[in-house]
């Protein structure tokens, strides 16, 4: 890193309460408002390890249960909301809010960034994330809690066999909380690729940081389709419209199809961030840079896209083709070779290095003994011969096991050991965390190997008790003393973590002496994070930050000061990490509160049938949108600001691709795999699912063919509105013509809903509304962008040549049209589809 | 100044992913095609052959796409340019996504097509 020598207006100490005062987050009441990244970020953790705990609870419920043969500690119904509880909380409400609190809390430390791109965002999802998971946990206390299994396989879940409100409180909740969990993935992903330090190539990003590009990426595509699989299974007990009843056109298979396609690859997303934290924290261990950097790049991207290649792994028994089959047994085996990369990297990284023994690394010795364990019985199941015997017995549950808790757990506890120095500005005293390490170690693996035995002796999974004629007994009875031990080893973890935090042992910076920046700033950390921002010249994991981070509290690097009480950072070019643009921030807020209350309001409406007040207040969840807009809005026309250094930047709202274009860009991806689930769903049932062709099939006509043209218009007039503003000509013309096509279109889609036949008679027809409804719902929203975009005319914030905004909508009119020609075209073609299935023999 | 700092527009960046969106359209392709053959009950030959053509197709792409990268970094190191990270990235990710191809759609030739 180079800084030039520059005099400076403050004292660092003035620095430091100028830039506090800006940033910090406030006391009392205005803890609520709180949008500052670090802030954010440990409540993330914070809260998910309490549903750690809660998980953790009921697993020892289930372990209580199985301990013997014909238990009486609870029966069937209960037992069925334990083990779903159990899947349920560790996998939504622990394992994806402790990644994304800890790439929340660490990414804009490691790349050298003041906070993430959207701070009120961060805190929104936060909101969404712990009324969401409130609803969930809170569902057991009333008794209600779901207890369908983790992934809700229809028709269980369906009202007639789940008639209550238990499978609403799961489709719902975990909605809710996947919903923050995207907006957590946007944010990190234009995060990393704008909001580095000047510099930071992408060649010379921390590989965390690629990491959790990768895993944001994957969110991005991998959560939508069951977003929309929970929307569909929820409107099917809501409104009986039968995307999954066989009897009526579904299919069941479909719900596993959109769970699944989620659902595999989210054991990457999880997997891949903890291999993150190890990759940063095993070289800082080994004395040495990690061997295999660009490898293990290629490994990430490639296990990427080959675990969306997977799903079907888990429904091999459901009667797949058999060319299938062996496609998805080929890919669940290849997927074990990027894998074997970072493992290989990592231990040449120990092999070649001059490894030091602290806590951090007992837990990597034990992840790399579980993990590959994991892998390899992973391996035999991706076996179809062997998966067919092996499904939906305590095998598997000892697979999965070794999988999330080596790939996840291990690391965690390994990054927590690692990075709580950094949180509490005290180290550890060792007394408590190696015995406490052992009992996890010892207590997991008496736990769950046993059951890959009790697995191949035939005992099946969710079962609440078994008799003692199979010889099943003394292996559950050892993996029950297991349960406990590994209990107490996470309670001697907290109990160390809770001294840590009130008794440890002070430290002057860098403890562990690592070379990536979140290491160059004080710690505990600074609301800013940096008192100025570094210029990076080489790989931003191998720094020397004993020489930079006194430089950089100086306030020698970049925006050194404080200009006019806003919150600013540098935003830099995505690739080469030149400088671009200064991203000035919002500041704190109560809006993301007030969004996220109205929207658990919506979804409490929506789970006691309350469907006119949950219209109300998606409305007023939209308006709440529209103010946070209006809200800290930038002048137009500021020209170039100063930034330190000899340096002057435009701010982000007259650049071509800020962060918050590129976050539409992204979302829009995310809609448009939901999307492209939507129609596969579609293709699915007609293909597939029984008592097709349907007895009513809708023609649809000159309505249809009408909303089509209003589509094309939409597209076309979208950027016509950019292209006027440019050229300095009346761009409210356009807009005002395009509010008319919206509204035209509306009403035509509404007249065609409207007249179309009951569409509970048959999925043909449910899905048919869907289609359209989509179409409907992003008229909708075009509106509202209009209508956000008119009152900033209004008020002098949209003028000519300030584009931003109109470029932020133009992606979303020309989004809406392309989309909703295609649903059109789907309604248009399936009467046709239909005709084929009559002529098959 | 770092080797492999050289100016690399954006949109380079989807060097990064082309390889292995070839090798996910290929996976739909063939198991979407497996599936509706399945269900019309197309002769067991003819799915075979229109399987192998399209599983024949992709290869191509992804061999192609494999020699142009390779072809534009010899090129660079003929120039003696520093060849930037994104593009040995991508020719490794577009090698992996070939090598995927090749594994994971082979059973198209030998195993049977249906239940």
């Amino acid at each position: 890193m180079s800084l030039p020598e520059t005099s400076l207006p403050k004292s660092p100490i003035a620095l430091h309460k100028a830039l506090d005062k800006v940033w910090g987050s406030g006391k009392g009441w205005q803890r609520f408002s709180a949008v500052n990244h670090t802030v954010i970020g440990k409540r993330f953790m914070v809260t998910a390890l309490i549903f750690f705990a809660i998980g953790g609870v009921l697993a020892m419920l289930i372990r209580a249960q199985l301990a013997t043969s014909g238990t009486a500690f609870v029966g069937p119904e209960i037992y069925n909301q334990i083990f779903t509880m159990h899947g349920t909380v560790m996998m939504f409400l622990f394992a994806i809010p402790m990644l994304e609190g800890l790439g929340i809390y660490l990414l804009p430390k490691m790349l050298g960034a003041r906070d993430l791109a959207f701070p009120r965002i961060t805190a929104f999802g936060y909101w969404c994330y712990l009324f969401g998971g409130t609803i969930i946990v809170l569902s057991m206390v009333f008794g209600v809690a779901p207890d369908s299994g983790w992934f809700m396989y229809t028709p269980l879940s369906s009202n007639v066999y789940t008639p209550g409100i238990n499978a609403d409180v799961w489709l719902l909740g975990v909605t809710f909380v996947e919903i923050s969990a995207i907006t957590a993935a946007v944010e990190i992903t234009v995060s990393i690729l704008k909001f580095r330090a000047p510099g930071m190539s992408l060649n010379r990003m921390p590989i965390f940081g690629w990491y959790m590009l990768v895993t944001a990426l994957m969110m991005i595509v991998g959560f939508p389709p069951l977003i929309l699989g929970s929307i569909l299974l929820e409107v099917e007990r809501a409104f009986d419209l039968p995307f999954f009843d066989p009897t009526r056109g579904g299919d069941p298979l479909l719900w596993q199809h959109l769970f699944w396609l989620f659902g595999h690859p989210e054991v990457y997303i999880i997997f891949l961030p903890a291999a993150g934290a190890l990759s940063t924290i095993i070289p800082v261990f080994a004395q040495r840079p990690l061997i295999g950097y660009r490898a293990i790049i290629i490994a990430i991207v490639a296990l990427a896209f080959l675990s969306f290649g997977l799903w079907v792994h888990h429904m091999f028994t459901v009667g797949i083709p058999h060319l299938a089959l062996a496609f998805f047994s080929a890919a669940s085996a290849i997927v074990a070779i990027p894998t074997a990369v970072q493992i290989f990297a990592w231990l040449a990284t120990l092999a070649h290095g001059k490894p030091r023994f602290d806590v951090p690394m007992l837990y990597i010795v034990g992840f790399f003994i579980v993990f590959v364990l994991g892998g390899l019985t992973g391996v035999m199941l991706a076996m179809v011969p062997f998966n067919w015997q092996a499904h939906d017995s305590y095998f598997v549950v000892a697979h999965l096991h070794y999988v999330l808790v080596g790939g996840f757990v291990f690391p965690m506890l390994a990054a927590i050991y690692y990075w709580m120095p950094h949180v509490t500005g005290r180290q550890c005293v060792h007394r408590i965390s190696v015995p406490a390490f052992w009992l996890i170690f010892i207590g997991f693996n008496l736990t769950f190997f046993l059951m890959h035995l009790t697995g191949l002796m035939g005992m099946p999974r969710r079962i609440y008790t078994y008799p003692s004629a199979f010889g099943w007994d003394w292996l559950n009875l050892l993996s029950s003393v297991g349960g406990f031990l590994l209990t107490m080893g996470f309670a001697l973890v907290a109990t160390d973590m809770i001294l840590q935090f009130n008794f440890g042992r002070q430290f002057g910076r860098n403890p562990w002496k690592a070379g990536s920046l979140e290491w160059a700033m004080p710690t505990k950390p600074t609301s800013y994070n940096f008192a100025s921002l570094p210029e990076i010249d080489r790989r931003a994991d191998n720094l020397d930050v004993g020489r930079i981070a006194p430089e950089l509290a100086a306030g020698k690097g970049y925006l050194g000061f404080v200009r006019e009480g806003r919150m600013e950072t540098i935003g830099v070019d995505m690739t080469t990490g030149k400088l671009e643009h200064v991203a000035l921030l919002p500041n704190s807020s109560y809006l993301p509160l007030i969004s996220a209350i109205l929207t658990g309001g919506a979804v409490l409406s929506m789970l006691f049938s309350l469907y006119w007040l949950a219209l109300i207040l998606a409305f007023c969840v939209v308006g709440s949108f529209v103010v946070w807009s209006q809200t800290n809005v930038i002048k137009p026309n500021i020209g170039l600001l100063d930034v330190g250094r000899g340096e002057k930047l435009p701010p982000h709202t007259e650049v071509d691709g800020p962060v918050s274009w590129w976050a539409n860009v992204f979302a829009l991806l995310a809609n448009g795999t939901l999307f492209a689930s939507l129609l596969f769903g579609t293709i699915y049932n007609w293909l597939v699912a029984p008592n097709w062709p349907p007895q009513e099939i809708y023609t649809p006509g000159w309505l249809e063919l009408g909303a089509t043209a209003g589509f094309v218009l939409a597209g076309a007039i979208g950027p016509l509105i950019v292209r006027v503003n440019r050229n300095g000509g009346p761009f409210i013309v356009p807009m005002a013509v395009l509010a008319i096509v919206y509204l035209v279109t509306l009403a035509l889609l509404g007249i065609a809903l409207a007249a179309m036949p009951d569409p509970r008679g048959h999925a043909h027809l449910a899905t048919t509304l869907m289609l359209l409804g989509y179409g409907a719902l992003h008229c909708f929203i075009g509106l509202v962008f209009l209508l956000n975009a008119a009152i900033k005319i209004a008020r002098g914030y949209i003028v000519h040549g300030a584009l931003l905004e109109l470029r932020i909508a133009q992606l979303w009119h020309v989004y809406t049209a392309v989309t909703g020609i295609v649903a059109v075209a789907m309604v248009l073609l399936m009467p046709y589809l239909i005709g084929l299935l009559e002529r098959t023999p | 100044m770092n080797r492999t700092t050289t100016s690399v527009p954006p949109h380079r960046l989807l060097l990064l992913v082309a390889g292995f969106v070839i090798w996910s359209i290929a996976f739909v392709v063939l198991y979407g095609l497996n599936a509706i053959g399945c269900a019309f009950g197309w002769p067991e030959l003819l799915q075979r052959g229109i399987l192998l053509f399209l599983f024949a197709m992709h290869s191509a792409a992804l061999i192609w796409l494999t020699f142009w990268c390779r072809k534009r970094w010899k090129r660079m190191a003929a120039a003696n340019e520093p060849v930037p990270m994104i593009e040995y990235v991508g020719y490794g990710l577009t090698v992996a996504a070939l090598a995927s191809t090749l594994f994971v759609l082979a059973p198209t030739f030998f195993i049977t097509m249906c239940v």
